[in-house]
């Protein structure tokens, strides 16, 4: 009976130890998906989203704080005109505000004052007039001739409200708005660029007497076109420091088996890495400016992986492969501390993408090495490379200028760096490709 | 270099390809030995589902790979004995009525399907389903079961006695209903 029992026993399991079910489907690739994250890639990845909408909110307040005098300068218009068509408004102060000859900026009557030496201003006229203020402007910048500056806007002296302001809007972005009174001996850089829009806008409301084409024409020549001596190389420098993230990719070819890697925290100080550029710069247009520099890094380079053979020399022979395995691998932990030097070059461009020159879209794309030796790691009987290959690295950041004067500016740059270059090496273990956030400040001579 | 061998140290290297060749080849198994643990499709599945995790996320322990079926099996034990932990309570007594001679039983397993022999087993209460897998069907003795369940040994023996003499009532009530179906 008992050797019945047994058979019977023997019988279910020969039919179930095997037995197979169908899978719930579509459940594979979600597991794999999972998996694949892996622990320690989720904390990597929630770092880079908390980093980029650092960057994202930080360029948007840049944005906004910079357009805040453009928004005034309407607002405040707006205001003007609605106060100049109020009924409460006095004949004679209309006669006398800017409003006044834009309301008779229809061209069908003469605008005279008292002089009586005021051109007549006719709307099929105006396009002529707005193209020779724009050229008497470019007149006066190639010329130091205090006469000559004085004869080339002597025609346009009072000319409408709204002529001035097609010229203006001609002359796109806030450069425009930076209309300042000649006789002023205000130290101009020792104020920010928006205040100075700010003041300057606020003038345009003033009154005709200060808001002369004269003025337009001494202070907005340069944005125009850039002048020759604009358009000469300068001398720029950037320094920066930002949080260094490592892409660490073993060689899928050896057989080496790499796996928990540790590094510091999101924001740790052992991420901080440093970075030097220096170099020339030319605007190309009103719009873009490339900058040529050379380029160093010093990175922080600390983290820690454990590394073991593929198959271990001291295998346990298998008995009952139900048997769970308890592993016997010859496990090394390799720990990496050190910084690295590394040089190259860098070609980048600021583009003036919004109506404001105080911001600009940075786009770069650098290359460099590491200067430092090779890195190396023992394991085994083996000296075992850390490939930290040519980097070809592209770059994006929004550059706001924060503070001119007549020598120079000096910008923030608040920027993301990612390298481009995968595995290139088969014959090292490892291969680090950098990603980085973070801030520079720069100062480029005029 | 075997093909395990190959699987193994792809799927190590985060490969798509080949943790897909891993799924495909082991998840029947890994789903036959859910569906035998636990009580219903669903927890099945549950179990499935963090087996097959820790087994990619524990791949690079496998020391050998050949041993590779084997540990993928014991993985999605050991995850169903800890998903469910099983209570078992005192083997209640069984009326023996299995009167019938080995031979029957053999013809009634050989007429059933694999699937009609899990629903059986999944019929069983829980603390002789677990003993009667892990004893009867993936080998383990009485020890290690005493040691996974966190009973003595005497309670696992008599739990497997119990789960036997259970399991040729509900054979020979089947095979009863079958008969008397089929005339």
């Amino acid at each position: 009976m008992n050797q019945s029992t047994n058979s019977l026993e023997d019988k279910l399991k020969g039919r179930l130890q095997d037995y197979e079910a169908p899978p719930p489907p579509g459940m594979g690739g979600a597991i794999i998906d999972q998996v694949s994250e892996g622990p320690g890639s989720s904390p990597w990845l929630v770092s880079l989203a908390l980093l980029l909408g650092v960057l994202l909110i930080g360029t948007g307040y840049y944005m906004i704080s910079g357009q805040e005098p453009e928004l005034q300068e309407l607002s405040t218009a707006d205001q003007t005109v609605q106060n100049a068509e109020s009924p409460q408004t006095p004949a004679s102060s209309a006669q006398t505000s800017r409003i006044d000859l834009a309301e008779k900026s229809t061209y069908s009557h003469a605008a005279t004052d008292n002089s009586g030496s005021v051109p007549t201003w006719k709307p099929e006229g105006k396009e002529e007039v707005v193209k020779n203020i724009l050229s008497a402007s470019e007149m006066v910048v190639s010329s130091s001739n205090t006469s000559d500056i004085q004869n080339a806007y002597q025609p346009f002296t009072n000319a409408p409200l709204d002529i001035l302001q097609e010229t203006v809007s001609r002359i796109s972005g806030s450069e425009a708005a930076i209309i300042a009174d000649e006789n002023d001996e205000t130290d101009w850089g020792s104020h920010s660029l928006e205040q100075l829009n700010s003041r300057s806008l606020s003038d345009i409301n003033v009154g005709p007497s200060e808001l002369s084409t004269e003025q337009i024409l001494l202070y907005t020549p340069s944005v125009v076109r850039p002048s020759k001596k604009q358009r000469h190389y300068h001398w720029y420098g950037d320094l920066g420091v930002f949080f260094l993230y490592n892409h660490l990719q073993p060689n899928r070819y050896d057989n080496l088996i790499m796996e928990n890697f540790e590094t510091s925290g999101s924001f740790s100080l052992d991420r901080l890495s440093y970075f030097a550029e220096f170099g020339l710069r030319r605007e190309l247009s009103r719009r873009v400016t490339l900058r040529a520099s050379a380029v160093a890094n010093l990175f922080a380079q600390k983290y820690s992986f454990d590394i073991r053979d593929e198959t271990s020399s001291a295998v346990t022979p298998v008995g009952n492969e139900t048997e769970l395995l308890t592993p016997v691998f010859d496990r090394q932990t390799i720990q990496m501390d050190h910084f690295l030097l590394s040089a190259g070059v860098r070609l980048s461009t600021d583009i003036k993408v919004f109506n404001n020159d105080l911001n600009r879209l940075m786009l770069g794309l650098g290359y460099h090495r590491i200067l430092n030796p090779e890195q190396t790691f023992e394991y085994g009987d083996e000296t075992h490379t850390v490939e930290y290959p040519h980097q070809l690295t592209a770059s994006f950041g929004f550059r706001k200028v924060v503070w001119q004067s007549d020598k120079g500016e000096l910008s923030l740059l608040p920027v993301l760096r990612y390298g481009l270059v995968h595995q290139i090496n088969e014959s090292s273990a490892l291969t680090i490709k950098p990603f980085s956030v973070g801030l520079t400040m720069g100062y480029g001579l005029k | 270099m075997t093909e395990l061998t190959i699987l193994i140290r792809n799927c190590l290297k985060g490969r798509r390809k080949y943790q897909e060749e891993l799924y495909s080849r082991y998840s029947g198994l890994v789903m036959g030995v859910c569906m035998r643990y636990a009580r219903d499709q669903s927890q099945a599945e549950d179990i499935f589902q963090e087996a097959f995790i820790k087994v990619y996320q524990n791949l690079s322990e496998l020391q050998e790979p050949n041993a590779l079926p084997g540990w993928v099996k014991k993985i999605a034990v050991n995850t169903a004995l800890n998903y469910i932990r099983p209570r078992v309570d005192r083997t209640d007594p069984i009326n023996d009525q299995t009167d019938a001679d080995d031979q029957e039983y053999h013809r009634l397993i050989d007429h059933l399907t694999n699937e009609q022999l899990v629903s059986i087993i999944n019929e069983m209460p829980e603390g002789y389903r677990f003993v009667f897998n892990m004893s009867v069907i993936d080998g383990y003795n009485h020890r290690e079961i005493s040691d996974h369940l966190g009973i003595a040994e005497s309670t696992s023996r008599s739990q497997l006695t119990a789960a036997k003499k259970l399991l040729r009532q509900r054979l020979k009530k089947l095979g009863i209903n079958r008969y008397e179906s089929v005339n």
